[in-house]
């Protein structure tokens, strides 16, 4: 098998792909990317049986056809050191040779037919999101996530899907974020799963691999699996077992006081406030009174910290701890000039943030009381 | 000076003490008279016979008809285990304790108050036995091994002290096993070499160890020449709790593998739940049957000690962060550190019915353990391979130590 790439786009695709690729497994001959060619037609695959991806590629003159596995580490650093426009692939028995004008690499490679397949996109029922809503509802949600949790579900995003929209919820149990992305039902009658998780290493694949803003994004849920077809690429990912928290009664704004911040100025009282936190005294103590919120920490062993910025809010004063890392977090997917509804109770009560454009986080107080 | 502090037949000691009408008679904590369970700890007289911890009661029964069977009342002895080091507090805040019967004490900081370490260790045995009627054996010497060494020697009721130009000739004439870490693969290489007492490891060239035990070996050698520069560090300031064990054979089916791990994990969460401690970073450690030491490490994103949580997290890293087809296991260990001394507490948005679950559990198990013995419950998965009998606590991780 004979093939001329385009070097750049092969090595852009290459990295796509290897976002799948597993770090660590027991199982070798994953770290490999398979390069499939039929047709005409070049694709490019990596799963780690959890999550996997084809994608197409563009700008392959080639004749012949068949596959072979690509050691991902060695051929993304050829690609990345070469500097010519193409290269040249050439493949025989248990071989790949890549050439360029001055330099030449051959690389042993295990049997492609060892390498697990990776479902693609079929069938005519699916949902169409327009990728800039779906990539904004990813980098919103996918950061609550919690890989860690004995939970498994609270390791992926629920998509809830609506009439025109599909609600992206994520929660570590200690926040919990909203968003909305609208939706265009295709076909669908009946829904095969009504409340899928995703794991949150496939949500950021499909995020990374939305390449035009403006392309529509397929997305059909299945039973077990979710197929989401973006421009080139087609991702596998199968579904989070457990049930997610009902996460919709989670947000409650009742007897809540409302305070309006400007995230920009918010965000940067708070990261300043961060400086002088510790592993033992990570809490930063927020006190809202009229005309003023007062940002303060104090760290055993480290220092103290008092920020004040002006806020327009004349109800009672309230005070509240909150873990700085969550309020940056949600502070740092949004636009630095919007501003954002802060609706609090008190110490003990969770705090809901909403932005105009329907975006919500929750997020618990820390408290003293140990 | 390091002074090494160790209760002889302590549970059962303090079962005499409490119950005069057993003085003169062989005593047996743990398991039962009609031979169910395992003795958790046997006084001299029981001993003598032939009975000794960690051995099933019944063949305890069968050793020593005439011994006074005992459960083990744990709680009572962590209460004396505090009366004592309540004592070793009154002569250097530097105490770290290893278990409730022991523990390694650093004097040198009180000699101008109290006399020299050996005189500390002399008042601390009196004080022991004057207002708590218990008997000590103590070891006195320039550094924690040969301080334990020391105790051990002439057990019970020993005073032993090793000064600093003694050293040699206290070591020389020990078996080689008596070396922490000196197990029986060890052991049968050392047999191999004609190495028999510490003094022919000491002149055996170091290239030849590190031949035979890899990086161990270096440290083979330290320990033969009596040189162990591990800090005495309160436990109050524990950065990590572990376990460890050797196997007599090395092992290489996973599913083995597993079942120790969770005998390892209980052993630890054990202990942060007894001390009361979260941690967030897991850490698994591995040696290959060639020696090679690799250790792979976890950290949580909120610090736990529930047995499902970090038994999970050990499990995950024994199943995927080792390298492919490696070779037989001849030593495991789990940890924890990252200890969460934060003062304050996050609230969580719902309940996780699974972590509250979890800690209900534990809480059970730990009771039962506590009355019955810490083999008379167990999770399914650690039977599989009759993952039984107890690893020691590593007496490496206490104190942020240099590797030994």
């Amino acid at each position: 098998m004979k093939l001329q790439c385009h070097r750049s786009s092969l090595a852009a695709s290459l990295q796509i792909v290897s976002g799948v690729v597993p770090t660590r497994t027991p199982k070798e001959i994953l770290r490999n990317v398979k390069l499939q060619v039929s047709d005409g037609t070049v694709t490019l695959l990596a799963t780690d049986q959890e999550v996997g991806i084809r994608v197409k590629l563009d700008g392959v003159e080639t004749d012949s056809s068949g596959e072979v596995l690509l050691p991902t580490m060695r051929v993304s650093s050829i690609l990345r050191e070469l500097t010519d426009d193409t290269v040249d692939i050439e493949v025989s028995e248990s071989s790949i040779c890549i050439q360029s004008a001055s330099s030449r690499f051959s690389l042993a490679s295990e049997d492609p037919d060892e390498f697990p397949d990776v479902a693609s996109f079929e069938g005519d029922q699916y949902f169409a999101i327009p990728g800039a809503a779906l990539r904004e509802g990813i980098n919103r949600t996918v950061f609550s996530t919690d890989q860690e949790s004995t939970r498994y579900a609270l390791g992926g995003v629920l998509l809830d899907p609506g009439a025109d929209r599909i609600t992206l919820a994520a929660t570590d149990s200690r926040r919990l974020a909203v968003a909305a992305v609208p939706c265009r039902s295709e076909g669908i009658e009946e829904l095969a799963n009504p409340a899928p998780v995703v794991p949150a290493k496939a949500m950021r694949l499909i995020e990374r691999s939305i390449s035009d803003e403006d392309e529509e994004i397929q997305v059909a849920i299945n039973a077990n699996d979710i197929l989401v077809r973006c421009g080139q690429s087609t991702i596998y990912s199968r579904l989070v077992e457990g049930r997610f928290p009902s996460y919709a009664e989670l947000i409650t704004t009742d007897n809540s006081s409302i305070v309006t911040v400007e995230v920009d100025s918010f965000h940067s009282a708070v990261r300043q406030a961060q400086i002088v936190t510790s592993e033992e005294s990570r809490g930063v103590n927020f006190t809202f009174r009229q005309g003023q919120l007062t940002l303060e920490t104090v760290a055993a062993d480290v220092g103290e910290s008092k920020i004040e910025i002006p806020l327009s809010f004349d109800g009672e004063e309230i005070a509240v701890s909150f873990d700085p890392r969550f309020i940056i977090d949600f502070l740092k997917v949004l636009k630095p000039e919007s501003t954002v509804s802060l609706h609090l109770v008190d110490g003990e009560s969770a705090a809901v943030f909403c932005t105009d454009d329907g975006y919500t986080y929750v997020v618990m107080p820390l408290s003293k009381d140990r | 000076m390091i002074l090494h502090v160790d209760m002889d037949a302590f549970y059962a000691s303090v079962e005499q003490r409490d119950q005069p009408q057993l003085q003169g008679q062989a005593v047996i904590v743990g398991g039962t008279p009609e031979g169910r369970g395992v003795v958790a700890a046997a006084n001299y007289q029981a001993r003598k016979a032939g009975v000794h911890s960690a051995m099933p009661a019944a063949r305890a029964k069968r050793l020593c008809p005439e011994a006074v069977f005992l459960p083990s009342r744990l709680d009572r002895y962590a209460e004396v285990s505090r009366q004592i080091r309540d004592i070793f507090h009154r002569y250097t805040p530097l105490v770290e304790p290893l278990s409730l019967d022991e523990a390694f004490l650093d004097a040198t900081g009180s000699e101008s108050l109290f006399g020299s370490s050996m005189e500390i260790g002399q008042q601390i045995k009196q004080q022991i036995a004057d207002e708590l009627q218990l008997v000590a054996s103590v070891g006195v010497a320039p550094n924690k091994f040969l301080a334990k060494l020391a105790s051990d020697l002439e057990k019970p009721d020993g005073f032993v002290v090793v000064d600093a130009g003694g050293v040699q000739q206290f070591l020389d004439p020990l078996p080689v096993a008596r070396l922490w870490g000196v197990g029986r693969v060890t052991g049968q290489v050392f047999e191999q070499l004609g190495v028999e007492t510490i003094r022919n490891l000491r002149q055996l060239p170091q290239e030849t160890l590190r031949q035979h035990f890899g990086e161990q070996g270096q440290h083979l050698w330290q320990l033969a020449h009596g040189i162990d520069d591990r800090q005495v560090v309160p436990d109050r300031e524990a950065k990590s709790v572990s376990h460890e064990t050797t196997f007599a054979q090395d092992i290489d089916d996973l599913e083995a593998l597993r079942a120790w791990v969770l005998e390892l994990t209980e052993q630890v969460v054990r202990r942060l739940r007894r001390h009361k401690l979260l941690g967030r970073t897991v850490q698994l450690k591995v040696r290959f049957s060639n020696f090679q030491t690799i250790t792979r490490s976890t950290t949580l994103p909120q610090p736990t000690n529930l047995t499902q949580v970090i038994w999970k997290t050990a499990d995950r890293m024994l199943s995927d962060r080792l390298p492919a087809n490696h070779l037989p296991v001849r030593l495991l260990g789990v940890g924890v550190s990252g200890f969460d001394h934060s003062d304050q507490v996050q609230h969580t948005l719902f309940v996780d019915e699974d972590l509250a679950a979890q800690t209900n559990l534990d809480q059970a198990a730990d009771q039962i353990r506590d009355k019955f013995g810490s083999s008379s419950i167990g999770r399914g998965s650690g039977l599989l391979h009759q993952a039984k009998h107890t690893p020691q606590p590593n007496p490496d991780d206490l104190p942020p130590s240099p590797k030994r």
